[in-house]
């Protein structure tokens, strides 16, 4: 099971990018979905492995709250995916780390939580 | 009394939640317990090695399942009937130059990928090569002295060797193997199985990791609180934690105190539990619907490759060739077969309605529990015709070099015809790897051919996996020798090693 992507202190309407990859062409076994819950627990539509590949992001506008949800990776055969999940700033800069491993594989599938909290107003 | 206070806080944090505490005790930081907790780790693997070791025989049989043998391994007389066509049509780039050191041409290639007209896909290719520097026919290198040779050798161009190639792989709603033709059917049932797993168990999962998370966000923040009026910067030091699961507890315990890093552990270890347990029932549900066998059933779907290839050759180097090539390979055990074809339809299709899913999913399901073996092992049948027509080449000696006292040359056409009909079987070994079995008949009809007879050639091919190694053990007969004058019946034995150099993660394995 892959690590979470844990992120705090994020400062409100930054954004979480995510976009993935096969990390070879001829070995593209795998399908992408995500769930996202609001801050206030309400279900987001859901990202389909089309909107994933071409790349999705996901503004955390709402100060001291968070945001919770994961990305599913199902392989159907042995295979690995590039995943690129970072959180961009308002001022452009990047928050904290990207995910690593950037890399994961499978079979079976491998789910990525992502647990986001931004920081209170002036904080 | 303020001591008590704290002994007796801490005292009651532990007894509230024992488990938790006691499991992220021994790690260093909260990235590897959820490593060990999540079965990252192998400790972890350890512990489940009934689980791993059936996970590693599915995967054995899977690379078996693709690992080409015979052909490729014994020489030419080993013959497999399980390859994957894909690869054929990874033509290399633009332009291909040889080595010289080699002795080979530079070659000049184009690739062209284009559309067929009726629906038949962008599965076909056009390649044209210009050899840079054709080489005079061998007969007429035989016949002259290396001055003459070298004469004829410079009235050669590039435009005097030209091969075009057409490939054609067929493909359809349920024809071919490459996966990105059946992405939407395994994203629709792997939906569908993600919402038979035990929906409110992992709701309540899902809702004690987030809560988890969320505890351990309050405890960072309520300790930059209580820190900052005596000492900001050690609370500017907590605040700049963005990624808490990359932190040691370590730093924990001195920056907020050990009650906070009994605390922290704890958290921890809530998250990545419930976190393991709900992947693990995801894992379940997509395993029993199934799923876990698609790029199986996938790999035995019926697939046909045509190749046709003509040579255009000055008569000095020698007649022109037209030749191709048709395979086809399909198992009884397949994708196709797993649903009907309004299933495969539907689920291929962008938006398929939610009961449509749930009946095909169903489908899929019972055909996957009924056909478990034969999906691995059932029988895989080959069929490919060959063909290749040389036509007969005039070369005039006596207008090229006049005065060399040589007679005109004429290289005899030919022509051949290759029936090949292929059978192969995965058998259950001894230990964990399968035997594959493969027999393959090809027929030969050189009659065109004057050096060449007819004849049957038979092999029977036996590949065992033992560490990382394939090993193919085949016996071929043929009921001639492949040239006239040759003894007439060939009983011979081939004993091949086969094994990748590096592993997918560029380690070199055995």
């Amino acid at each position: 099971m892959a690590l979470p992507f844990f992120r705090r202190q994020i400062p409100p309407n930054s954004v979480v990018q995510l976009k993935v990859r096969p990390a070879d062409d001829a070995k593209d076994f795998w399908v992408a979905s995500a769930q996202r819950q609001d801050f206030d627990g309400s279900n987001l539509p859901k990202w389909s492995d089309a909107q994933i590949r071409a790349g999705q992001t996901w503004k955390l506008t709402q100060p001291n709250a968070e945001y919770h949800g994961f990305v599913d990776l199902d392989f159907a055969k042995k295979s690995q995916a590039i995943v690129d999940l970072r959180i961009v700033r308002p001022d452009g800069t990047m928050h904290s780390t990207r995910y690593t491993p950037d890399q994961i594989g499978g079979p079976p599938l491998q789910r990525i939580f992502l647990h986001l909290f931004t920081k209170a107003d002036g904080q | 009394m303020k001591i008590l206070a704290t002994i007796l806080s801490v005292a009651c944090l532990v007894l509230a939640i024992p488990s938790f505490a006691a499991d992220c005790a021994e790690d260093k930081s909260p990235g590897d317990c959820w490593r060990r907790l999540s079965g990252d780790s192998e400790t972890a693997q350890t512990a489940s090695a009934t689980e791993a070791d059936q996970e590693t025989q599915a995967e054995e049989v899977g690379d078996l399942l693709a690992a080409p043998t015979g052909q490729e391994t014994g020489g030419e007389s080993l013959l497999s009937t399980t390859k994957n066509f894909l690869p054929l049509l990874a033509f290399t780039g633009l332009l291909s130059q040889g080595d010289a050191a080699q002795g080979e041409e530079d070659n000049f290639i184009a690739d062209l990928n284009f559309l067929l007209p009726g629906g038949l896909g962008r599965n076909a290719q056009l390649q044209a090569v210009f050899n840079s520097k054709p080489k005079l026919a061998s007969p007429i290198t035989d016949a002259v002295d290396d001055e003459r040779e070298a004469t004829l050798t410079k009235r050669l161009t590039e435009l005097d060797d030209i091969t075009a190639t057409f490939s054609y792989q067929w493909e359809g709603l349920n024809r071919g193997r490459s996966f990105e033709r059946y992405r939407n059917r395994y994203e629709a049932l792997i939906g569908q199985a993600k919402k038979s797993a035990d929906a409110e168990r992992v709701q309540a999962l899902d809702t004690a990791q987030n809560n988890a998370t969320s505890d351990i966000n309050r405890l960072l923040v309520d300790c930059a609180k209580e820190a900052r009026p005596e000492d900001p910067d050690r609370a500017d030091e907590i605040d700049g934690i963005t990624d808490p699961f990359s932190e040691t507890f370590d730093r924990y315990r001195k920056l907020c105190g050990p009650e906070a890093e009994t605390k922290m552990r704890s958290l921890v270890a809530q998250a990545a539990s419930t976190a393991a347990e709900e992947v693990g029932l995801v894992r379940a549900a997509i395993k029993a619907s199934g799923l876990d066998r698609f790029g199986e059933l996938v790999d035995n779907q019926p697939q046909l490759f045509v190749t046709a290839k003509r040579r255009d050759r000055d008569p000095l180097v020698g007649g022109n060739e037209t030749s191709g090539k048709v395979t086809f390979e399909w198992a009884r055990t397949n994708l196709a077969a797993s649903m009907p074809s309004d299933c495969h339809r539907e689920l291929e299709g962008v938006a398929p309605s939610e009961d449509k899913v749930a009946a095909c999913a169903d489908r899929y399901r019972d055909f996957v529990a009924k056909n478990g073996a034969a999906i691995a092992n059932g029988n895989r049948f080959s069929f490919a015709f060959e063909f290749a027509d040389v036509s007969e080449a005039k070369i005039p000696l006596s207008t090229l070099l006049p005065g060399a006292g040589l007679a005109d040359l004429t290289l005899p056409d030919s022509s051949k015809r290759i029936f090949s009909l292929g059978w192969s079987r995965d058998y259950a070994g001894p230990g964990s790897e399968p035997i594959r079995l493969d027999l393959v008949a090809n027929y030969d009809d050189v009659s065109g051919d004057p050096i060449r007879r007819d004849r049957l050639v038979a092999s029977l091919t036996l590949t065992r996996k033992i560490n990382g190694f394939s090993v193919p053990l085949g016996i071929v007969y043929a009921n001639h020798g492949e040239f006239l004058g040759d003894v007439d019946q060939v009983l011979s034995a081939h004993l091949g090693l086969k094994f990748d150099l590096f592993a997918a993660g560029g380690k070199p394995t055995p």
